[in-house]
């Protein structure tokens, strides 16, 4: 089978060129190449004469008399030239259109890939050994955690256990400037409110539980920071597929398309 | 200006300069010369006189409004040049879709099947009756433009495919894949002519 597949595609450019032997124009190499084939295939010879057969009678196709006069006259010249349309010769504008389109397609896909292999290999951001190593390993706040959010040490009541404003990790970005003893503060976080920088205009809150509360407003704040940050980096990479499916889509629906006009033009 | 009687044997590189100097009757006697050639070459791409007609026209106007263009050269291939384009322009503007001959006007059209002659046989030897005619162009009318195109400037105009890749802007690879396949499709197209009758009953030349 694959014996007759080659022999099949040896013998499509003898297909191909037939109209053109019988045309006289071939040439050279070309014209003995199809010549020495034709003296022992019978199927071209047969194509060659349909095909002369088919110029022949193209040509006795009568030719229609002229019923009036083309001439032009000065009153036609008065008349503005219609506009053009400024179409490309046949598909030649198409074809261009759709070969820059996957071309560009292409370089964004490929763009995309880069971003996304280099995203994985600077590390994730997320990682709570990132910005939150800031927070001293002999503080307290480091191993309270979300959990004691809420319950400050020392069962002070007043530390805000139901106090909303201290307990609660915010749940808009923020926690930028946040207090506290000996801490770090988390860089800022970008506002998608549409503003700037958050930063927390809370204020130390007043009292000898201000300490405590800052830890706890640390730990929620970094909780909440670093949720964030794992939302933003999954989200990012999740764009980065969209965009990548997107733009192979693209460039496939552009070499399909580029197929299909070269088949109808050709 | 030149006298209106010398203008009709002057050769065509005389009537351009003089056209390019304004001299409209000059240009006029080129219309004369060309206008059938013109005409026909529309009709083929067309199928339809009054299409064709228009098409002429504004083959015409163009070419006086571009005469200064022209650098030597044929004028006739500059002349159908414009007219393939002019007829495209036609196309747009009537809607392609008016223009592809259906399947059952050619077997309607057809009195006698279409016989397609043998490569030995000249083509003032073959017997083209209106109706065969008829057939042929319908059969062409649902050929690609582009197709359609190639092969009337080369089996009709006779112009050699490297002329044809100049005049339509296509590579000559190209031009050579669209007589190819322009002409393997009229011959699909018209076999079921022949096929409608028995060997036996087919007669060359038959005319009606």
């Amino acid at each position: 089978m694959a014996f007759f597949t080659v022999l099949r595609g040896r013998h499509r450019w003898f297909e191909t060129n037939v109209d053109a032997f019988a045309d006289g124009e071939l040439r050279g190499a070309e014209l003995t190449r199809f010549e020495t084939h034709l003296a022992s295939c019978r199927a071209c010879a047969a194509a060659v004469r349909e095909a002369r057969g088919m110029k022949s009678l193209l040509r006795a196709l009568p030719e229609l008399p002229v019923t009036r006069s083309f001439a032009i006259t000065e009153s036609m010249l008065r008349t503005p030239a219609p506009v053009r349309q400024p179409a490309a010769r046949g598909w030649t504008g198409p074809i261009r259109a759709v070969q820059g389109m996957g071309a560009a397609a292409l370089a964004l896909f490929a763009v995309l890939v880069v971003a996304d292999l280099g995203g994985a290999g600077a590390g994730s951001i997320a990682s709570p050994d990132g910005d939150f190593d800031a927070v001293p390993a002999n503080e307290d706040v480091s191993t309270t955690g979300a959990a004691d959010i809420g319950a400050p040490q020392g069962g002070d009541d007043d530390a805000g256990a139901g106090d909303p404003e201290i307990a609660v990790p915010e749940a808009t970005p923020g926690g930028g400037n946040v207090e506290g003893a000996g801490v770090d503060p988390p860089p800022p976080l970008p506002d998608r409110t549409g503003g700037g920088l958050v930063t927390d205009d809370r204020g130390p809150p007043d009292g000898d539980d201000a300490s405590r509360v800052d830890r706890a407003h640390d730990a929620g704040d970094a909780e909440t920071a670093l949720a964030q940050f794992a939302a933003e980096d999954g989200g990012g990479a999740d764009w980065l597929r969209v965009g990548q499916v997107f733009s192979a889509g693209l460039a496939l629906l552009a070499a399909a398309a580029y197929v299909g006009m070269r088949r109808r033009t050709a | 200006m030149s006298p209106p009687g010398s203008l009709t044997e002057a050769p065509d590189e005389q009537l351009v300069l003089l056209s390019k100097d304004g001299d409209i009757a000059a240009f006029n006697s080129l219309v004369e010369r060309y206008q059938r050639h013109v005409f026909n070459l529309c009709y083929r791409l067309l199928g339809q006189r009054e299409a064709a007609e228009d098409a002429t026209q504004e083959t015409f106007l163009s070419a006086y409004r571009a005469i200064s263009t022209l650098a030597g050269g044929s004028v006739r291939s500059w002349l159908l040049r414009i007219a393939a384009n002019q007829s495209k322009d036609e196309l747009r503007r009537r809607g392609r879709k008016d223009q592809a001959g259906s399947l059952d006007q050619i077997f309607d059209n057809l009195g006698v099947p279409i016989e397609i002659p043998d490569g030995a046989r000249q083509p003032e030897e073959i017997a083209m009756n209106h109706q065969v005619s008829q057939t042929l162009q319908l059969a062409l009318q649902r050929l690609p433009l582009e197709q359609r195109e190639a092969i009337l400037l080369a089996d009709v105009h006779g112009y050699r495919y490297d002329d044809i890749a100049t005049m339509t802007g296509a590579s000559e690879g190209t031009v050579k894949s669209r007589i190819h396949r322009g002409r393997a499709r009229l011959r699909e197209i018209l076999s079921p002519a022949g096929e409608l009758l028995e060997p036996s009953d087919r007669q060359e030349g038959q005319t009606r």
